[in-house]
């Protein structure tokens, strides 16, 4: 039989080769398509700026679910440590009897700061937020009729990503985070139960090809929950922390793992981008 | 983006995780189909490839592991934009793409098909690099050997040589294992 090349290479997929100059409008084209035929409706990202809500807002509702919270347990520990050296880890996989299963080795040459994380290996429900203060329209990301979410984003164009907001829980153990970059932690301070370190990130030095020459971060740490709030981007670090201080945080009675979780260890990275 | 946590929201049937990696792999997606379907066919076609794909990620989202999503992504893309040229009836783009082969005992096509994957990816990493690199570029992203000699800074007939040399291997590694196996370009 005849048989093409090209038809055996399915699992042949080279990596770390990137493809394509970004297109959000092409990207939004596409998002729309797939939601038409998955027969979704696809909500218009929403600028939740319209109710001018301030810190005390935020402070009031960490303090209403932290006294509901129904978790025995003791509490996360974020480690923060700088370095100068590339991050080096893996993306493993185990099966029930805790036999490997998947291995890849992922190394970060551009790694400033490594994130590290101990505490139980119970699971919480995942954060989602709402943002009460955006300083430019979302492009990305959905919220429901009440603007809640666990991701939203302007991602800008060119050397610009304006900003990123995430909600996620930490992982104990052999989880880590990475930001690239030379980083310089600003301040830190205490949020009505997040502890909240305001960092940036210089990237002019790098190995790696990044779009921006600096990036800043206001990560939003519960050791109570393990939930990590991250408002990420390229915007001035005064903008991040004002959407951070708008931010309406809560428990979105969603489990954070799925049962098929086989993930044993994980290395990533939260540095802004758009893949 | 941590893909470990979009994957598990997929899974757990956030729609807003299947936005976030449709603005993730889009403009990748993009590229690797429009290798295959342009210019013979327009960007509206090319688009709706690329959202099979996704649409194919949101049915079957118990199946990519993370760390490998933007491969399962392009090898379903790829597909799609076979199927799409097929349904045209316009030849595909690679030349010096076909092999003759018989399999040395009968299996069904879609064992045959697998065991053929799997032979060919291992005498691919077999390779080193630049040549395995090469060989990817051409045979899965479909690049021309001149982009590809244009990206690793070589002329076009070193790119030429060396997938010539894949091809052999490839013809080797087949052989070894009991197929028959005949290259109608030597």
């Amino acid at each position: 039989m005849q048989i093409r090349i090209s038809d055996l290479m399915d699992e042949s997929c080279p990596e770390k080769i990137e493809l394509g100059a970004e297109d959000r409008a092409m990207a939004r084209r596409v998002n729309a398509l797939v939601m038409q035929k998955l027969n979704i409706a696809e909500p218009k990202p929403r600028r939740a700026g319209k109710k001018p809500l301030r810190t005390l807002l935020l402070v009031a509702a960490i303090a209403v679910f932290m006294g509901a919270a129904a978790y025995a347990v003791s509490g996360w520990i974020m480690n923060m440590k700088k370095t100068d050296e590339p991050a080096v880890g893996y993306w493993r996989t185990a099966d029930a009897a805790g036999n490997l299963t998947d291995e890849q080795k992922i190394v970060f040459p551009d790694a400033g700061m490594i994130l590290s994380y101990e505490g139980p290996q119970e699971r919480t429900n995942r954060p989602e937020f709402r943002c009460w203060y955006l300083p430019s329209e979302a492009d990305f990301g959905y919220t429901d009729a009440e603007g809640w979410t666990g991701y939203l984003s302007d991602s800008g164009a060119g050397a610009e990503i304006p900003y990123i907001v995430g909600a996620g829980n930490v992982r104990a153990g052999n989880f880590r985070t990475v930001i690239n970059g030379d980083v310089t932690v600003v301040k830190e301070e205490d949020w009505g139960g997040f502890h909240v370190t305001f960092l940036t990130s210089d990237y002019t030095h790098c190995q790696g090809r990044w779009v921006y020459d600096r990036a800043n971060y206001v990560l939003l740490f519960n050791a109570e929950k393990g939930w990590l709030v991250t408002v990420t981007g390229t915007d001035d670090l005064d903008t991040l922390e004002h959407i951070a201080r708008e931010l309406e945080i809560r428990d979105s009675g969603e489990p954070a793992f799925d049962g098929e979780d086989n993930m044993v260890e994980s290395i990533g990275m939260i540095d802004p981008g758009r893949g | 983006m941590n893909e470990q946590r979009l994957l598990r929201r997929l899974r757990e049937g956030d729609h807003a995780a299947l936005s976030e990696i449709i603005a993730l792999y889009t403009s990748y997606l993009y590229t690797v189909a429009s290798n295959i379907m342009a210019p013979q066919l327009p960007r509206e076609d090319i688009e709706e490839a690329v959202s099979d794909a996704f649409v194919r990620l949101w049915e079957h989202r118990a199946e990519p592991v993370p760390g490998k999503l933007r491969a399962w992504l392009a090898a379903v893309v790829r597909n799609r934009a076979k199927d799409a040229l097929r349904a045209a009836r316009i030849a595909e783009p690679l030349e010096d793409d076909l092999l003759e082969l018989a399999a040395p005992v009968d299996m069904e096509e879609e064992a045959l098909r697998a065991e053929l994957t799997h032979i060919a990816r291992e005498a691919i990493d077999t390779l080193g690099e630049p040549d395995g690199e090469i060989f990817r570029r051409h045979y899965f992203l479909y690049q021309k050997t001149e982009e590809i000699a244009a990206v690793l800074n070589m002329n076009g007939a070193t790119v030429r040589t060396k997938l010539r040399r894949g091809r052999e291997r490839l013809r080797e590694y087949f052989t070894e294992r009991g197929y028959s196996c005949a290259d109608p370009h030597f």
